[in-house]
């Protein structure tokens, strides 16, 4: 139909342009699922607030420590109940904002939020892991990060121990 | 006129206290003072009331349609064409340049008022808001324009990959090499 030449012609030129990239975009109506590069940045910034507090906080412990004679043995266990609690503060961190808010700090300045694929919040213990399976990926030089860039869901060996996806959550 | 009664009547009870207070007194000088300070008395209540016949007069003419009309007049004439005159430019240009400004100013600085006063507007709750606001607007702008990047990086990136895998499944087992001839 004449009617219909523009509404054909659109579709074509859509067609054309799926041929050439390759994969049909994904619908904007659904789930927008988030990339790598994204999420590597909010990522860098929650390690960057988590670092900046740790740092702070371990200085302010030194600095209190400092005052009381402390033997070699005893520092040493200072040193790993530090490093215990530099864990706990980073697994809790993570775990906390994704079971209450679905995000980090810098996932929200990215506007990007975890959830469980049908759209759910995480339970606590599920978010703790996440965090774990996230250690994992980063392991072996970061390959269990890979995957996201091959399946349609974007999703990383975190995401498949946990069952979750990363999706948009704002406007854009 | 309740006025004119109330002058006579001050002026009355005027003479009244003045006698009051001076009973001993009495002679040609004492009746002078009398005289004095009763025509003191008066020309003071004459000047007051016209004073507050001239501020009422004024309060009328500046209600009046006459004043409004006269000021719109002057507004829409003469005022406008005398500001844009060469005349009113050299004398704010003098204004400026003069000492005049200068002593202003310098004596604004020096003045702790001016100094408290800025603090004050300086801590004010709008003010704060305000400086709030823009910092959060400007900090909105940078993340939306860092997501907006990253958004076609993520798309780039899949792309990229997804290619770099399609290339190395069609690329064709190499050929093995052929045996060496026998000697």
């Amino acid at each position: 139909m004449i009617e219909d030449a523009p509404r054909l012609a659109g579709h074509r030129a859509q067609d054309v342009a799926w041929r050439v990239h390759g994969a049909p975009p994904q619908a904007v109506s659904g789930p927008r699922y988030v990339g790598l590069v994204t999420r590597a940045i909010a990522c860098v910034i929650d390690v960057a607030i988590v670092n900046a507090v740790a740092a702070l906080v371990a200085a302010a412990a030194a600095l209190v420590i400092s005052v009381f004679p402390v033997s070699h043995a005893l520092h040493d266990a200072l040193v790993a109940a530090g490093g215990v609690l530099f864990l706990v503060w980073v697994v809790g961190y993570f775990a906390t904002f994704w079971a209450t808010t679905g995000q980090t700090p810098g996932n929200r300045v990215m506007q990007i939020r975890v959830t469980r694929p049908g759209g759910a919040p995480l339970a606590p213990m599920r978010g703790v892991l996440r965090v774990g399976g996230l250690m994992l990926a980063a392991l072996p030089l970061f390959a269990g990060f890979v995957p996201i860039l091959f399946n349609n869901r974007r999703r990383g060996l975190a995401d498949w121990m946990a069952d979750t996806v990363v999706v948009r959550s704002g406007g854009s | 006129m309740p006025a004119s009664k109330g002058g006579v009547g001050t002026l009355a009870r005027g003479g009244a206290r003045w006698e009051d207070e001076h009973e001993d007194m009495s002679g040609p000088l004492d009746a002078f003072r009398f005289g004095a300070d009763l025509g003191g008395a008066a020309v003071n209540r004459a000047a007051r009331l016209a004073r507050d016949g001239a501020l009422a007069a004024l309060d009328a003419f500046a209600e009046s349609r006459f004043a409004a009309e006269a000021a719109e007049r002057m507004l829409a004439g003469p005022v406008p064409r005398a500001l844009d005159s060469a005349a009113a430019e050299r004398l704010v240009a003098r204004v400026i340049q003069g000492p005049l400004l200068d002593e202003a100013v310098s004596r604004l600085l020096e003045s702790e008022d001016l100094w408290l006063m800025v603090d004050v507007i300086a801590q004010s709750p709008a003010v704060t808001e305000a400086i709030g606001r823009q910092s959060i607007g400007f900090a909105d702008q940078v993340a939306g324009a860092v997501r907006d990047r990253s958004f076609n990086a993520d798309e780039r990136l899949e792309f990229a990959a997804k290619r770099l895998l399609r290339r190395s499944r069609r690329a064709p087992p190499a050929a093995e090499p052929e045996p060496a001839p026998e000697s």
